[in-house]
């Protein structure tokens, strides 16, 4: 405990503080344009860096992320753009919400669950770093399999009116995510160029297969917003933060899967939230209306909660495996790299007084981060009333800007609006388009760990069932296996009923 | 008289411009100076560019920025340095992994295209074990290997040529090994601190400084001075009478297009000079050490370096031929 307060002792000071307050700030800017993450950010901010202490530096880092998380959230919900692979679970049903004007009350349930689940993370990181990051050391290449393939049962509930379609649609993206170097060095399907040797840009296609659907959807209605917002949107704001402590039940479990996918090192974000959304809708007394009609605050819990311990535990694996778990955390070890730190499994003992400190700085910036993104929230919210006339061509220019300075190639901004037109045609024939997206999202490192089981336990599969992980996971998968095919089944025969009732009614009225 | 009047101005701009030009030169460099890496932000050599520019720049009396030019494996990057005009103002901070693609890739590109200022570091491909593995050195593994077929897991990032010593364990020794291919080179050493493989194909240098981890053996003449302990390939094959290993291992280099050496000797010189300088540098030499690069990083002339940098990359592009695993 004396240790605690010394750490929290060393970050009461003024600069530190406001270093957090600029981190958490300048990083939502970045996250709310679709394309550029955090990687990009940081990358920008490295210059800067050599000016500070480690300490600062990795403050000003964490806060950044912490930022751009939270940012990418934002034009999620408003205008059904996800700027990054994590950021896609909170729009079905924030996005909703903010259609049928209550924009302000996602935003806040969004806010409030991004705040607890850092909390949570920053929780379990001070007082567990060392033994998670060891457990998440025993996940071998079927261990991963069985954890991505988890999220990967997220394509089977998204769906129009057709369950065969969706998964049609998932597994094409699946099929298209194989394009680049194969896991075992080969080149596919690049036609011998060099620009598709790493595959199709997922970023740029994901922004472009939501946002021009998206432009044409708004070219239709006059604002974003179908129904006019009543009274204050602080209010609402304020309720909407509370959603988290309304559905603990769902923020929990939640949290605690995207802390622990989160330490798993080389899986996304996307990977996290996906999985609590799904893990949400099975557990909730109200799960199947998850995604559906005018969105529910607790579907937003599910996923936010994952987003924001997500990044704790992937702090807690770059700190102490020296792994970088995305490019977000590989461009900050770049930045310690600058600070002259050896990166590997040594990092934390060498550094161990600046690591302290910057976890308990995590925990200040979830705390931070209420006040900092209400205020924010309450301004952005109101982009919903904006004209849809001013609002379209803003995004996109924004679309075009961000997809470009992602890599500099304009061939990328190509791709996003041909892959952007394919999506609306998709819509309109009801293949799910995000199911192609979450393909191309999970298909690479499904792949990759794939191979990896194969080649490590081909003609030899008792020892991977020797694995007590493995084992549990894969009654895990199973559940949720059967209990996605149940509810997707029930929903199925409910939505046959209701489309037999209307019938009915119709035939009696010609009667 | 328009026309005259138009001879005039362009005789008189060529006037101004061919004095102006020599001038740039002795000036050089009167403008900031741009290093081209190959690879993303964070990355091992984005490191090394960051890390080197202020001494550089403090040697040079110039300003430099670093640019990341990352994605397909280093073939970005490389070719986007060698459409840069060569006037001495773009610089090229790659992996000779990245070269060797973007030569295997294009078909155009060759190891003449650029001259070295120094292959800043060059580390043999090593072995790695677990400090408790049952492998204690090479010849266990040979042992086991012949008796058990296809049980004992290595695990290395397909692309670069770290792969090729197994190639040549596998093929050339006759042992049968199992592959598993892992995504980087980071991904491989979590692979391997978890239990998930039984050997890491890697480099001396990036993790010979972690506990838990023993060097089995170096794909190198002669043993590495900061790992005494582990032989060579070569001292076990040849005990065993088994075929020679190649010499194989990783760089990293500094380079500036060919034509730049040939068309301005005195850039390239003022180049070279300012880079020895700042790697002499004690306090980039204290940097080094600190980030645990000390023992892998030498400063060699420029000729030297650029010999020894064409022969990796024949030697890469034709022992992946030659030697390579089988999946």
């Amino acid at each position: 405990m004396a240790d605690a307060l010394l750490a929290l002792q060393s970050l009461m000071s003024f600069d530190l503080f406001g270093l957090m307050i600029v981190g958490i700030t300048i990083g939502m800017i970045p996250g709310i344009l679709p394309g550029i993450g955090g990687a990009t950010t940081i990358a920008l901010t490295l210059p800067f860096t050599v000016y500070l202490s480690e300490l600062q530096t990795l403050v000003l880092l964490c806060s950044l992320y912490t930022g751009v998380g939270f940012g990418g959230s934002i034009t999620s919900i408003l205008v059904g753009i996800p700027g990054g692979g994590s950021a896609v679970a909170v729009m079905f049903d924030g996005h909703r919400m903010a259609k049928a004007g209550r924009a302000d009350h996602a935003l806040g349930a969004s806010l409030g669950s991004v705040c607890m689940g850092n909390g949570i993370g920053a929780l379990f990181l001070i007082f567990l770093i060392g033994p998670l990051a060891t457990i998440a050391l025993k996940f071998g290449p079927s261990e991963m399999l069985m954890v991505i393939l988890l999220a990967v049962l997220m394509i089977g509930t998204i769906r129009g009116k057709s369950s065969f379609k969706g998964i049609l649609t998932g597994l094409f993206g699946i099929l298209i995510g194989t394009i680049g170097i194969s896991p075992h060095g080969d080149e596919r399907g690049t036609m011998d160029t060099i620009y598709l040797l790493d595959g199709f840009p997922a970023i740029a296609l994901l922004v472009g297969m939501f946002t021009i659907p998206g432009m044409v959807e708004m070219c239709m209605v006059s604002t974003v917003q179908r129904k006019v917002h009543q009274g204050s949107s602080a209010r609402a704001l304020l309720r909407g933060m509370g959603a988290p402590l309304r559905h603990l039940r769902t923020a929990l479990p939640s949290s605690l899967i995207g802390l622990w996918v989160g330490i798993l090192p080389a899986v996304g974000g996307s990977v996290g939230s996906l999985l609590s959304y799904n893990v949400g809708r099975n557990i909730s007394p109200r799960g199947q209306h998850f995604g559906t009609g005018d969105g529910e605050e607790e579907g937003i819990v599910a996923c936010e909660t994952a987003n924001g311990a997500d990044e704790g535990g992937s702090l807690g694996t770059l700190l102490v495996l020296g792994v970088p778990g995305g490019s977000t955390t590989a461009a900050m070890m770049g930045a310690l790299m600058l600070q002259g730190w050896a990166i590997g499994p040594k990092l934390v003992a060498d550094h161990w007084e600046v690591v302290r400190a910057a976890i308990w700085a995590l925990m200040l910036q979830a705390i931070l981060l209420v006040p900092i993104g209400f205020l924010f929230c309450y301004y952005a919210w109101r982009i919903v009333k904006l004209k849809t006339t001013v609002l379209v061509p803003m995004v996109g220019a924004i679309m075009v800007t961000g997809v470009f300075a992602l890599r500099g190639q304009p061939l990328d901004v190509v791709i996003a609006v041909s892959f952007g037109m394919l999506a609306w045609l998709m819509q309109k024939t009801d293949y799910p388009p995000l199911n192609f997206v979450i393909g191309i999202l999970l298909g690479r490192i499904l792949e990759g760990e794939l191979v990896r089981t194969f080649a490590t336990f081909r003609g030899r599969w008792e020892l991977m069932f020797a694995h007590p992980l493995f084992d549990l996971l894969l009654v895990g998968f199973l559940v949720m296996l059967v209990l996605t095919i149940r509810s997707e089944y029930q929903r199925t025969v409910n939505e046959r009923e209701v489309l037999e009732s209307l019938e009915v009614r119709k035939a009696s009225q010609d009667v | 008289m328009l026309a005259r009047l138009k001879l005039m101005a362009v005789l008189t701009a060529a006037l101004v411009a061919l004095p102006g030009g020599a001038m740039a030169q002795s000036n050089y460099p009167d403008r900031p100076i741009t290093i081209v890496v190959s690879s993303a932000v964070g990355g091992s050599i984005d490191g090394l560019a960051r890390q080197l520019a202020p001494y550089w720049e403090k040697a040079l009396g110039g300003k430099i920025n670093v640019e990341n030019h990352e994605g397909a494996g280093g073939v970005v990057g490389v070719r986007y340095f060698l459409e840069q005009p060569d006037d001495g103002y773009t610089i090229l901070i790659c992996t000779e992994a990245h070269y060797t693609a973007t030569v295997e890739k294009t078909g155009t590109v060759k190891t003449s295209d650029i001259e070295l200022i120094n292959m800043q570091q060059f580390t043999p491909t090593t072995w790695y074990v677990l400090e408790n593995s049952r492998f204690k050195t090479l010849e266990d593994v040979i042992k086991e290997g012949k008796e058990k077929p296809d049980t004992i897991t290595w695990g290395a990032p397909p692309t670069g040529n770290s792969t090729i010593s197994a190639g040549v364990v596998e093929k050339g020794w006759g042992v049968d090994l199992r592959y598993v291919p892992q995504e980087t080179g980071a991904a491989t050493d979590t692979a391997l601190l978890g239990g998930h493989i039984d050997i890491k194909v890697g480099t001396a240098g990036d993790i010979t400084e972690v506990e838990g981890i023993r060097g089995l053996a170096v794909a190198s003449k002669e043993r590495v001075a900061h790992l005494p302990d582990v032989p060579t390939f070569n001292e076990v094959g040849s005990k065993l009478g088994l075929m020679a290993m190649p010499d194989i291992g990783t760089g990293r280099l500094i380079s500036v297009r060919a034509s730049v050496k040939a068309n301005h000797p005195e850039i390239f010189q003022r180049l070279a000079e300012a880079y020895k300088a700042a790697f002499n540098d004690p306090a980039y030499q204290e940097v080094l050490k600190s980030t645990g690069q000390a023992n892998s990083s030498a400063f060699n002339e420029p000729d030297a370096a650029t010999t020894q940098f064409r022969e990796l990359v024949d030697n890469a592009i034709k022992g992946k031929k030659e030697y390579a695993v089988s999946n």
